[in-house]
């Protein structure tokens, strides 16, 4: 008898065991709504800003956070989105944090290695580097295959061929297109061009030179071809101004906030700060030594020269034959050089005509434009109006563009958070442009990523 | 006798965190688990030194009962943020809590009883993996608390309107740890952060009661639980961040556990049956934020709030909340000795969506139970009951975390006791 009660007690506890259940509900929402646009397939065209180049180097930890991968992952397509993700530190040298407080940074010469080139074809076709002729490539005028697969080429550029298939660039005349039409995208976001000014830019002049306006005027018109015949929704981006870059504009307001050097209102020069007195620095322009003036800018990598002037290593730029190095200078001295001559006016020339060529093909393609260049001017005049508390303000936060906070710490590249903000400028354009319902990206919620030496 | 005392404790010092609305938790005795926890005017049972101590009163001879639930709570999270694939899921961990209870009463005189419990009436436990959605949010949270509970009660039986029983307590929080590990995504590569930290002393609080029966079959009851704030200490782990961070350091933080009250209503309609109906109320708003504060300056932790980077300040912004219990209890299936039970609470969440985060992803719930007693002898019974708590599917967005997504939350607690009367 008191065995069956205990076999009644033990049935109840089974079946109350039994009666609890499982896990029961799946996530439904309704699919992101994408008005005239179709997102199922979207490949991104760019260049480093594309890739999620961060801190001088192409690694995993800043791919995962490259607008395009954001853009995806706010369209519900994230499954589709593939990238070609290089182990960290990564490659290109990625400058690293080694103290907060007083900031210091070093390179790391460690290099990453490519992890997923068995899922290519990539949707993210972002190459650090690339220029606006590898994309339609006619005439093979860029010779593309060469700087892609010859090693001993002096243009050499390995991104290429981790981000393109073998087989397109097999091909005796490749071009960036031909992947993307394989693809055969629905959506396509394209930001090319930087590179066609930038590597002027930042070599100070004595590097790559210009494409010139009309040659890129040609060059685009032929890629927006190339990508309306693929029956695809076109997102453009135009150039940010090169004087909106910390790379170029920073060291010199830094120098001045520091007391380090000074504008002398008077004779319209800066002047460097000792204590003897001030003088007026000088720089070197194409050979000649020139005084510094208002629309001469020190580039960030100048940083360790006045390290090294402070020092006491270098005599300081305050005679003629101890000029500023030419390749450490943006000088763009407007009252006094003619236009040919001026580094500054030679690129914010180049710039304002692009991005009049692109406003204009864009428009004529029916092509979605993001204007970068006004966001980015917008951004840097508003900081300089007020560089403790200026910037660009969004979900909280005060964004700054400088190192470490818009952009990452080679002063050219956007940051993780940078590319939540180019997102979210993307996303209201689509919104606008194909009526489309993409809701943006907080802030906020993505991590800033800095790159850290390691224990 | 003495050596059950000691195995009890023993076990004690085993019992791990658990999981509950908020971090409380309700199993305190495997009979009330039976009613779901409506119980605080039901009196004739040890484990009234939790549920009402005025129950004590007029408890007659020596009462034991030892028991332990077992909290099996399982959570999934499916992703909204921009930092992991929409939709992408993620289960937290799965982890079984063991939550004992243990209670006393000798009757001292006729009309006063005193008692002693020990039972854990607090506890937490999530964890996630390592590279999930919202590691830098939380990768790990735990809290352990043991109460150790000195109660008498006193009758008054002829008042001439009913009779009444009043009773008193000291909650003293005798045993406790806190666990919190997160990832820190602010930094390439990622590091994290754990603390580890113990009860740095007792911490104090009591509880009141009193129970009203104007006839033989009604009792209302209410029994108040004064809030405790108690201090954990101990040690910071920075792991791989180089830059801006010690490799350890000292820290502590305070948690000020909720008050609450109960208003009961309990009746006997017809004999054998036994109705109860609860209502609680929780004083959540005192948990409004979880400060950490370590014993040196740590830059990289730098903020407006706290410049040398000595403290981090996380806002919870709980709000008080409420449960509605009811349960039932019937002994007469025909089946000598024994007593069967059932139960059904709902459970208001004390979070408000913008402050829910994976340290503690609650949501509304509704919890079912079932649970007997089989009187194996005059003196032993033995008692098992079973709870299901099914919280409602819960969508977050634009939460503090940043952790926006859908949580979907279960637990199942089995537990199983011993009543000795003597």
């Amino acid at each position: 008898m008191l065995f069956n009660k205990h076999i009644a007690i033990v049935s109840i506890l089974i079946l109350m065991f039994a009666l609890s259940c499982d896990d029961y509900s799946e996530l439904e929402e309704d699919p992101v709504a994408s008005g005239e646009a179709d997102f199922s397939t979207y490949i991104a065209v760019g260049n480093s800003l594309t890739a999620g180049f961060q801190s001088n180097a192409l690694y995993e930890s800043a791919q995962k956070f490259s607008y395009p991968n954001l853009l995806a992952r706010q369209f519900h397509a994230m499954e589709q989105f593939t990238q070609p993700l290089i182990s960290d530190p990564g490659i290109g040298g990625r400058i690293e944090l080694t103290s907060i407080n007083p900031l210091g940074t070093t390179t790391n010469q460690q290099q990453g290695q490519p992890i997923n080139q068995g899922e290519k074809p990539f949707e993210n076709l972002g190459v650090p580097g690339a220029v606006l002729v590898d994309y339609a490539n006619p005439n093979n005028s860029g010779m593309l295959k060469e700087r892609a697969t010859d090693p001993s080429h002096p243009a050499f550029n390995p991104f290429y061929s981790i981000v393109l298939e073998e087989s397109e660039l097999a091909d005796d005349a490749p071009k960036i297109h031909d992947q993307v039409a394989k693809q055969e995208p629905t959506f396509i976001t394209f930001w090319l061009g930087n590179n066609d000014v930038l590597g002027f830019v930042t070599s100070g002049g004595e590097g790559q030179g210009i494409t010139p306006p009309s040659q890129f005027a040609q060059l685009y018109g032929a890629s927006a071809q190339l990508m309306a015949s693929t029956g695809a929704s076109v997102v453009v981006y135009n150039i940010p101004d090169v004087t909106s870059i910390p790379f170029v504009f920073l060291l010199r307001s830094q120098l001045e906030q520091r007391g380090a050097i000074t504008f002398n209102e008077t004779s319209q020069s800066y002047q460097l700060v000792t204590e003897q007195g001030n003088f007026d620095i000088f720089i070197n322009v194409d050979g000649t030594p020139q005084v510094m003036r208002q629309d001469d800018f020190l580039l960030l990598r100048a940083q360790s020269y006045f390290a090294q002037v402070q020092a006491g290593n270098v005599p300081p730029p305050i005679q003629p034959q101890n000029a500023i190095p030419d390749n450490l200078v943006l000088d763009g001295n407007l009252a006094t050089q003619g236009v040919p001559d001026s580094e500054l006016e030679q690129a914010a020339g180049a710039v304002a005509q692009y991005n009049a060529s692109i406003q204009d093909i864009a428009s004529s393609s029916g092509f979605a434009l993001v204007d970068v260049n006004n966001i980015f001017n917008q951004i840097i005049a508003n900081f300089q109006s007020n560089p403790e508390s200026g910037g660009y303000q969004t979900n909280g936060l005060t964004l700054q563009p400088v190192p470490g906070s818009l952009f990452s710490f080679d002063g050219v590249h956007i940051s993780n958070r940078g590319a939540a903000v180019v997102t979210n400028e993307t996303i209201d354009v689509i919104n606008e442009f194909f009526g489309a319902g993409v809701e943006r990206i907080d802030v906020s919620d993505i991590p800033q990523g800095l790159p850290v030496v390691s224990e | 006798m003495r050596r059950i005392i000691a195995t009890v404790c023993l076990i004690f010092l085993g019992s791990s965190s658990a999981f509950a609305s908020g971090f409380s938790i309700y199993e305190a005795s495997v009979r009330a688990n039976g009613m779901l926890g409506a119980f605080s005017a039901y009196a004739d049972h040890a484990s009234t030194i939790f549920y009402n101590p005025a129950g004590l009163g007029g408890m007659e001879g020596l009462n034991i009962s030892a028991g332990a639930s077992i909290i099996a709570p399982r959570s999934s999270f499916r992703n909204m943020t921009p930092l992991a694939p929409h939709g992408a899921k993620y289960e937290m961990k799965e982890q079984e809590f063991f939550v004992p209870n243990f209670y006393a009463t000798y009757e001292i005189t006729d009309g006063l009883t005193a008692g002693l419990g020990v039972y854990a009436e607090f506890g937490l436990g999530t964890e996630w993996d390592q590279d999930w959605a919202g590691r830098a949010s939380s990768t790990k949270a735990s809290i352990e608390t043991i109460t150790v509970n000195p109660a008498v009660g006193y009758e008054i039986a002829n008042t001439g309107i009913g009779t009444i029983r009043l009773g008193a307590g000291l909650r003293a929080i005798a045993h406790g740890t806190v666990e919190l590990a997160r990832a820190v995504t602010d930094f390439t590569p990622e590091g994290s952060f754990s603390l580890e930290g113990d009860l740095k002393e007792p911490a104090f609080g009591y509880n009141l009661g009193i129970m009203y029966s104007p006839l033989q079959e009604v009792t209302l009851g209410f029994t108040y639980r004064s809030s405790i704030e108690a201090e954990f200490e101990g040690e910071a782990e920075f792991n791989n961040l180089a830059v801006g961070f010690p490799e350890t350091a000292r820290g502590g933080t305070k948690i000020e556990f909720p008050a609450s009250y109960v208003v009961a209503l309990n009746v006997k309609p017809i004999p054998n049956l036994t109705l109860e109906a609860d209502y609680l109320w929780w004083g959540w708003s005192s948990y409004d934020e979880l400060v950490i504060n370590f014993d040196q300056p740590i830059p990289a932790l730098a903020s407006p709030e706290s410049p040398d980077g000595s403290r981090i300040n996380n806002p919870r912004n709980f709000e008080d909340s409420y449960q509605i219990r009811f349960g039932a209890e019937y002994s007469q299936f025909g089946v000598e000795g024994l007593t069967l039970r059932g139960g059904i609470a709902y459970d208001e969440n004390p979070i408000p969506e913008r402050d829910v985060d994976p340290t503690l992803p609650d949501s509304d719930r509704i919890e079912f139970s079932g649970g007997l007693t089989y009187a194996v002898s005059d003196h032993i019974e033995i008692d098992a009951a079973y709870i299901f708590i099914r919280a409602n599917q819960r969508k977050v967005e634009d939460t503090r975390s940043g952790i926006d997504g859908v949580y979907n939350t279960y637990a199942n607690i089995p537990s199983l006791g011993i009543t000795l009367n003597y």
